[in-house]
């Protein structure tokens, strides 16, 4: 769901906008079976059980693509998280 | 699997919500004991909230994903099931076996065209209902935040003037609040209390903010560009259609006009032939709202 949040002002507005890019690049870099792993879990929120269903696979392969595409993406988005990190406490001073 | 490979497995599982009664008490009471465990869910958490920040504005609704699962489990029933570019691979190849198509794949020609045209026909359709629910829960979510004191006004004014003056230059649009037309001698139903600017998807909205007796209504607006009315049951007036449909409890009516998307939300229980009267009945354009 989409939620409203309270206004932001420009330079968080700008901040979070470079994250969800690199996200989105970090998502795109993925091999298939992963990325599609990814968009049905975070983005969709589907259980498990019903992304087995749609690619028709285990739901332990489910799984197992899960934790290794979430590695990835914890590698690749390592320069993204000290960027936001950094970014939000200069927006907070 | 050794205990940290399981404790590792329990974490993905925790946080993806698929444990259930004593396996997730168990874990729960684990991780009020082990700080690797809480450290590395702290870690997985973070990681989890980044992707969930990075979603884009319209996502399938519920209901529209229980029916693409729904759909796939027919699917999976009735035979094996194929991914769609597997289908048209398997037509491409046959079609190049058979010797009566070989000088040109006609029949892989006319399933990609069939798969167009379907796909042409149906994904704006799907767009529309998504942009359209996503509209209808965000404006859900911010009436909820409201109620709960989470999004408090940052105006509180009773006049739509002075309201419409406070918004000129914060929303990326020209929203005018209109002066109720009430009948002589009457008290109008309902009270403006007062508005504030909220985040909608990569731009802002407008809440507006509405007393009736002890009832609360949100009016959220937004540009027609990220937003969208429709679904519900329709109930054309002055030559717009209202969009009302009932959810979480709460009652939603969306409509389009001069490039705004509304959305009006509200617990009054009533029909939504008589939802305008509830508002308009002391107005000296009630007559404009027929109950059928």
């Amino acid at each position: 769901m989409d939620i409203a949040e309270t206004a932001k002002d420009p330079y968080a507005f700008y901040v979070s906008k470079v994250e969800h890019q690199q996200v989105r690049e970090a998502i795109q870099q993925l091999p298939a079976d992963f990325r599609e792993v990814i968009l049905l879990r975070e983005f969709e929120e589907l259980s498990y059980q019903e992304i087995a269903t749609i690619l028709d696979c285990p739901a332990g392969t489910v799984m197992s693509r899960l934790a290794r595409a979430r590695n990835k993406l914890r590698t690749s988005l390592s320069t993204a998280f000290k960027t936001s990190n950094f970014a939000r406490k200069e927006v907070m001073e | 699997m050794n205990t940290g490979d399981e404790h590792s497995y329990n974490i993905s599982l925790y946080l993806d919500n698929e444990l259930r009664d004593q396996e997730l008490e168990d874990f729960r009471a684990h991780l009020a004991d082990c700080a690797d465990c809480k450290s590395q869910l702290e870690e997985e958490q973070a990681l989890a909230d980044l992707l969930h920040r990075s979603r884009p504005l319209y996502r399938a609704s519920a209901e529209l994903r229980a029916r693409v699962v729904a759909a796939q489990q027919v699917s999976v029933s009735g035979h094996t099931p194929e991914r769609l570019h597997g289908r048209v691979l398997r037509l491409l190849k046959q079609s190049r076996g058979a010797s009566e198509f070989r000088a040109f794949p006609w029949r892989a020609v006319a399933t990609i065209a069939f798969v167009f045209v379907l796909g042409m026909v149906f994904v704006p359709t799907i767009a529309r209902h998504a942009r359209a629910a996503s509209y209808v829960d965000t404006a859900l979510s911010t009436h909820r935040s409201y109620l709960d004191g989470k999004l408090p006004l940052e105006i509180n004014s009773e006049s739509p003037e002075e309201v419409t003056a406070w918004f000129a230059g914060k929303v990326p649009f020209d929203f005018r609040l209109p002066t109720s037309r009430l009948l002589a001698s009457d008290q109008p139903a309902y009270q403006q209390v007062g508005a504030r600017v909220v985040n909608y998807g990569d731009s802002y909205a407008a809440l507006v903010s509405f007393a009736m007796k002890n009832d609360r209504i949100s009016l959220l607006v937004a540009s027609s560009k990220s937003a969208e009315a429709y679904g519900g049951e329709e109930i054309i007036s002055r030559g717009l259609t209202f969009h009302y449909q009932t959810k979480a409890g709460f009652n939603v009516i969306t409509w389009t006009t001069h490039g705004l998307t509304y959305a009006l939300v509200s617990e009054l229980h009533t029909s939504a032939s008589r939802s305008c009267l509830v508002c308009h009945q002391n107005m000296a354009d009630k007559g404009e709202f027929h109950e059928p």
